[in-house]
């Protein structure tokens, strides 16, 4: 035994991390043909943190995913794990990864344990740990009691479950889900949250894409939100809500007793306030401050002008409505995408780029 | 330099993800999964593992393990009845024959026709390809489980082989040589279809085989019955000529580098860019050709085996090579640029990519040349017609390639492509010779404006009234036209080549974060 090992441990002193990031893409194209899948992306995602990936469907979410695990190529541009070049060195970068895809087949005649066993063989263990690390693995995700049922009977909830057993046998730094939720039942989406959220506390760095925005805002730390192919906002899910709410401000909901007309007369003449649309007992209002101060002098005001209040209260904006308002805006100009960095002479003649 | 990230398959640091609380009932599970997990050694390949777990329950295999046993307990029942009429014992020998042959160079081999591309289509092949699988052992694997259910088929019939003994009239050596032969064949053609089992188009990977095997069933049923077929093959593999002797080992060696050959071309098909699985290929390739010509040089080989040798070791790694998709990394360059000029130049032979693929073609074709120089009596190369065939299927080889060079871009795969051109004029060829000798037997003239179609220059030669000098001539200007042609359209490709030997592996990325040079 050496002398340092008998010493007691020093505190550990906080200390900056000078890791590469755990993701890197930098001016990432990938072209289909004509079609720009992956049209110059860059961002970074840091060690230990959850990201969730959003866009519509034909984003190039998946695409962008594909060559991060590196079952895809670029047509030009970095794509780096742990700062490891996807494409120069695909067999490191796959030890480091977990790949959870959209979908996937399962494999006739082979029970969940021996799936599990085989992955186990194939990523390279042996023996006890071999036996121990399918154990750990299924006791993690619940699947012991459905050791001897056959993979390709499971429902989508179990096969999700499967799947991420798989993608966590070796013990990967980081974990590349594709829409892991897709196809599955409320029960089941909690069950993966609860999963993710575990991995995610024990430091593995999480890249998720998903359709099901609240959820993911709930559980990621940053939101990369894509389309066609660009990256058009990268931050935490209260940015983007503040971000996309249009002028800023806040939206109420008033009802009325009376006429709902005189609510856009009383809109009309005061400032800071917008009459947004009319409803069956009032409408819509947007508020050019957030703070509850303004919120309630505004209500006061109301009151005070002799309008006949019964509910004013404030809309809750998800990120569904955030991220639908940010894309109709982007459509009618109001925000400008990014636009593609020149792109760097390739590395390669990509495929599907002839030679 | 900034730390270079845990690479270890197994890290050795870092909490695995932590179990849910043990349970009452967690210990008998364990011991549960760890009696069900030892079923199979680690030894084993995973896919093998992976494979037989699946390939032993697959109703295919039951049913034709089950069917043959039931046959061949038949007929050795019926036989026993019929012993007194002499010569039973060489009749249950074929019938034994033609069951174990169709099931396993037929049957067996078919189950590899979606061996590969089930698990493309079924978008699991990419969660094999991230574990340590390397795609050479994916395919590997798919392979040595059909064969390992064709060898159990093997042993099952061995009793009744020990049975049929005691009917007499059994060349024992020559039946049980047979029987191994057979067996070899059934790995070399399930390598034929675990091989083609990557290609994406259906016409390739199924009707192709499916064709195959249907040729193959009725070969091996007809020279089964075919008494005197069967005891002149029996005779041969007996090897009381030495020369029988070497033929039948010329046609093991060659047998097994086809297969390798087929196998590695499914392993190319679904490695990473990074993988370069071109370079060893051709380098086994340039070697079996080089042993060849030092074996037709030492030893007296028949002329059909050198034909045969030649035509066999070229064909397959030249398909292959001119088919290649071309990208080039740097990872894949750089151990040919550290050796300096030698090889760079080798490079332009080796490396993954059809230019460089047209170079190794055109040498091995000059080799395969050599071999039939070295192998075969001069006389041979006063004939027009061997000069004729010889140059025509070097040009048919050639031909595809030069056809879908305009189509490149478009192409998704360029093996598809080829093959199919390739088979379209084999097709057109076969057709126009038939139309043309329903015209005229002798001479059809509308054949001579197909004659730039190898192919068809090859059947005209089987015709009586062309010329056959001028049939050499033409198939060999047409095979240095498409070689030319090639060759042109691979040294516009160096450039490309060049800038990659010359590129730094990651430009992009900071030099510590490259593993590469660390």
């Amino acid at each position: 035994m050496s002398v340092d090992s008998q010493l007691p441990p020093e505190p550990e002193a906080p200390a900056t991390d000078t890791r590469p990031p755990a993701i890197r893409v930098h001016n990432l194209y990938r072209y289909f043909g004509r079609l720009k899948a992956v049209n110059g992306i860059s961002f970074e995602i840091p060690h230990g943190s959850v990201c969730g990936f959003v866009g519509a469907n034909g984003a190039g979410k998946t695409t962008t995913m594909r060559i991060l695990a590196s079952l895809d190529y670029p047509t030009m541009g970095l794509a780096e794990v742990c700062g490891i070049n996807v494409v120069h060195h695909p067999e490191q970068v796959r030890r480091l990864i977990g790949w959870m895809p959209d979908h996937f087949g399962n494999y006739e005649h082979m029970t969940v344990l021996e799936y599990l066993d085989f992955y186990a063989r194939a990523f390279g263990y042996s023996g006890d740990e071999r036996r121990e690390r399918v154990q750990e693995v299924m006791e993690f995700t619940d699947l012991v009691p459905l050791a001897d049922r056959f993979s390709n009977k499971l429902s989508k909830g179990m096969t999700q479950r499967l799947c991420l057993g798989r993608a966590l046998l070796h013990d990967p730094q980081v974990l590349i889900m594709d829409e892991p939720a897709a196809g599955l039942d409320p029960k089941a989406r909690v069950e993966l949250k609860h999963l993710i959220r575990v991995l995610a506390e024990e430091g593995k760095t999480i890249f998720i894409s998903s359709h099901i925005l609240s959820e993911l805002g709930e559980m990621c730390d940053s939101l990369l939100f894509v389309n066609n192919g660009q990256i058009v906002h990268h931050g935490d899910a209260e940015s983007l809500k503040a971000g996309t709410d249009g002028a800023g401000g806040a939206l109420f909901d008033v009802q009325l007793v009376g006429d709902p007309q005189s609510l856009s007369d009383w809109c009309a003449v005061n400032p800071h306030v917008e009459f947004l649309e009319s409803r069956k007992f009032g409408g819509r209002i947007r508020v050019d401050r957030e703070d509850p101060e303004t919120a309630a002098g505004v209500l006061a005001r109301m009151v005070r002008d002799g309008l006949q209040v019964v509910e004013f209260h404030k809309e809750q904006r998800n990120l569904e409505d955030a991220f639908i308002d940010m894309l109709g805006r982007i459509d009618r100009g109001e925000v400008a995408q990014p636009p593609p960095q020149p792109p760097p002479a390739p590395s390669f003649t990509p495929p599907g780029q002839g030679s | 330099m900034a730390d270079v990230p845990d690479i270890d398959p197994v890290p050795a640091e870092g909490p695995p993800p932590q179990a849910a609380p043990a349970s009452p009932a967690a210990e008998p599970a364990k011991a549960l999964v760890a009696a069900k997990l030892s079923d199979f050694s680690d030894r084993l390949s995973p896919m093998l593992v992976k494979e037989l777990r699946q390939g032993l329950r697959a109703r295919t295999f039951v049913i034709v393990f089950l069917t043959l046993q039931a046959l061949l307990g038949l007929v050795l029942l019926a036989a026993t009845g019929a012993a007194a009429a002499g010569r039973a014992g060489q009749v249950i020998s074929g019938i034994i024959f033609a069951f174990f042959s169709v099931a396993v160079m037929v049957i067996q081999p078919l189950r590899g026709i979606s061996a590969v591309h089930s698990e493309i289509k079924a978008n699991t092949l990419d969660l094999m390809v991230l574990t340590r699988l390397d795609a050479w052992r994916i395919v590997l694997g798919k392979w040595v489980a059909i064969v390992s259910q064709s060898a159990l088929l093997l042993t099952a019939i061995v009793p009744y082989l020990i049975l049929r003994y005691w009917f007499g009239d059994m060349n024992l050596l020559g039946e049980m040589v047979l029987l191994v032969l057979v067996f070899l064949g059934s790995c070399v053609a399930t390598s034929v279809t675990v091989g083609l089992s990557a290609v994406s188009s259906i016409i390739i990977r199924g009707l192709l085989p499916l064709f195959g095997g249907i040729v193959l069933a009725w070969c091996c049923l007809a020279l089964s019955f075919s008494r005197y077929e069967f005891e002149q093959i029996v005779e041969v593999c007996s090897m009381q000529d030495s020369r029988d002797a070497w033929g039948i080992a010329m046609l093991v060696l060659v047998g097994a580098y086809a297969a390798w050959s087929l196998l590695s071309l499914a392993a190319s098909m679904i490695a990473p860019l990074a993988e370069n699985h071109a370079t060893p290929r051709r380098l086994v390739t340039l070697a079996a050709l080089l042993l060849a010509i030092l074996a037709a040089i030492g030893l007296d080989l028949d002329e059909e085996i050198v034909v045969f040798l030649a035509f066999l070791l070229v064909i397959p790694p030249v398909i292959m090579a001119l088919t290649e998709p071309f990208f080039l990394l740097p990872t894949v360059t750089r151990p040919f640029v550290r050796k300096g000029a030698l090889g760079v130049v080798a490079g332009r032979f080796l490396y993954p990519g059809w230019p460089a693929g047209v170079l190794f073609s055109l040498l091995a074709l000059a080799l395969a040349g050599i071999l039939m120089g070295t192998g075969l009596p001069e006389n041979v190369f006063s004939d027009e017609d061997f000069i004729t065939v010889v140059a025509a299927v070097a040009a048919g080889l050639l031909f595809p390639a030069v056809v879908i060079l305009p189509f490149e871009k478009r192409l998704r795969s360029r093996f598809t492509g080829y093959l199919l051109v390739l088979v379209a004029s084999l097709i057109l060829a076969i057709v126009l010779t038939l139309v043309g000798e329903a015209v005229d037997h002798t001479e059809p003239a509308f054949l001579w404006a197909f004659i730039w179609i190898p192919m068809v220059n090859l059947f005209m030669t089987a015709m009586s009234g062309y010329p056959d000098e001028v049939l050499a001539t033409v198939a060999t200007v047409f095979l240095i036209l498409y070689a030319s042609l090639l060759l042109v359209a691979a040294l516009s490709r160096f450039p490309t080549i060049r800038r990659t030997e010359r590129e730094e592996e990651t430009p992009q990325a900071p030099p510590s974060a490259d593993p590469g040079e660390s």
